[in-house]
């Protein structure tokens, strides 16, 4: 019989996540979906469900949940203390979680998001083909706080194919970037600096976007422009000069000129950015 | 002229459209399955699932979805809003126009507006065709509140509030009417290219 898990403390709320709402965008509507993809898809790899299953998105670790019912479970994303009812897993590692066990996770030393798959898939509100909570338009499953708790939706799940998938890291803090659409808005001293000095992730960054600190980004031209369509990954460059890199929430259209974007297999890695990292930006070489 | 920005590495924007409604009309056509396309005021966003094509084949792709003369005037949806003109910023803009409270109501709802692009909110369409004499630059500071349905001006264009949420335009009125609803399919009232008329009730 499906049951449920309870949230018993988080620090920040957990977020179901799948794959995002791709396709509205032109009415508005950001596409979402769990920041740290690749992590996301794992997890529900692990548990043998289909990647288009939802997730919990939870950040920065520190919760503790209660399952009602035995389910097979993982946990995907940076390395993190996990313990099961007193008994250590490890992430990337597919478990027994035994109704009415306790699930805790600390706070990982490095990387921000996790990603938790139950064998089965939850039972949650999909607005408009997805469970993906969206912070800036708050469509989707509502975010889950102490107290909360979702139901699981026991589905037929396929014969798990892996066990454990220890996941090599790329070169931390780097990522690969192509200029444009807007460069040519600013100074060649700005573009130069872009990709030779570190930026710092701020505090304020979230799923719409990850603020940056570092050498302003000088303009050529002033003014803004008549909106255009955003992409996740760009690089939109307020007024400041402090370039933001937008996240799977981020508005659909927007006035600052972007002067570059992160390459999509870079996107999961920017999901795992937390405030006080430093990161560089190389051009990718295509 | 018309130029492909490249946008990324699963992207590229099509940019200086005189009408970027238009264009994605007729790029929808010749698109591969899965890309997606959003519109701006001046730009269309080409967006792929997976790799981007090459400047070349995007090039082709923007050559193909050129307007034929044979082309048949697309018939656009129109939409009528009901407003009750009651906007907190009703008298102020009249101030600011010269105009009188019934007249800045008869020129705002005579005129017929086109939704350019979406944004900002899911649901909330640029307007343009605002008479130039309502045109005024968006309020100093925003409101933290603007209630769903308002009926507001900014700039070049007008726009009504489908949610309520920040906003720094300036309100006219209000509007009972629907126009983001995640239960109806489109979920969005406006699309780009929707023609919308306001009818002082």
């Amino acid at each position: 019989m499906p049951g449920r898990i309870h949230v018993v403390r988080a620090a920040a709320p957990i977020l179901l996540q799948d794959r995002g709402r791709a396709g509205w965008a032109t009415l508005g509507i950001p596409t979402s979906g769990a920041f740290d993809s690749l992590s996301a898809a794992l997890a529900q790899r692990l548990v043998g469900n289909d990647e288009s299953h939802a997730g919990l998105e939870i950040t920065l670790g520190s919760v503790q949940l209660r399952v009602d019912t035995t389910v097979t479970a993982a946990v995907a994303g940076p390395d993190v203390a996990i313990w099961v009812g007193g008994t250590a897993v490890a992430v990337h590692e597919v478990f027994s979680w035994p109704a009415g066990a306790e699930l805790r996770m600390d706070v990982p030393t490095s990387g921000l998001r996790h990603y938790l798959a139950v064998r089965g898939g939850f039972a949650c509100e999909r607005v408009l083909g997805s469970a993906s909570h969206d912070v800036l338009s708050q469509l989707g499953s509502a975010p889950l706080h102490p107290g909360d708790a979702v139901a699981l939706a026991g589905l037929p799940a396929g014969p798990p194919t892996l066990t454990h998938a220890p996941i090599g890291a790329g070169e931390e803090g780097v990522l690969r970037i192509r200029l444009g659409p807007r460069d040519a808005w600013f100074t060649p001293q700005a573009v130069a600096a872009l990709t030779s000095q570190p930026y710092t992730v701020a505090p304020q960054s979230n799923r719409i976007g990850l603020r940056l600190q570092g050498v302003a980004l000088d303009r050529r031209l002033p003014g803004e422009l008549p909106s255009e369509p955003l992409q996740r990954g760009a690089l939109q460059v307020p007024p400041n000069g402090q370039p933001i890199i937008m996240g799977p929430d981020h508005p659909t259209t927007g006035g600052y000129p972007v002067i570059a974007a992160v390459i999509a297999q870079d996107w999961p890695k920017c999901g795992q950015l937390r405030p006080g990292d430093v990161v560089r930006f190389a051009l990718d070489r295509h | 002229v018309t130029a492909a920005l490249p946008y990324g590495d699963r992207a590229w924007l099509v940019d200086e459209v005189d009408d970027p409604v238009a264009l994605a009309a007729r790029l929808r056509l010749v698109l591969p399955v899965g890309a997606e396309l959003v519109v701006g005021a001046r730009t269309c966003l080409i967006r792929y699932p997976g790799p981007a094509p090459n400047r070349a084949q995007v090039d082709d792709l923007i050559a193909a979805a050129e307007p034929t003369e044979a082309e048949a005037q697309s018939a656009e949806p129109v939409v009528t809003i009901r407003v009750r003109y009651d906007g907190e910023d009703l008298h102020a803009v009249a101030e600011h126009t010269g105009l009188s409270v019934a007249e800045v109501v008869s020129v705002h709802s005579q005129a017929t507006y086109r939704v350019a692009f979406l944004g900002f909110a899911p649901g909330f369409g640029y307007l343009t065709g605002l008479p130039e004499v309502l045109r005024l630059p968006r309020r100093s500071v925003p409101r933290v509140r603007v209630p769903a349905g308002a009926v507001a001006i900014a700039d070049a264009y007008s726009a009504i509030y489908p949610r309520s949420s920040p906003g720094g335009w300036h309100l006219l009125g209000t509007s009972a009417e629907w126009l983001f609803d995640t239960q109806r399919d489109p979920p969005a009232r406006l699309r780009p290219g929707t023609l919308v008329r306001f009818e002082a009730k």
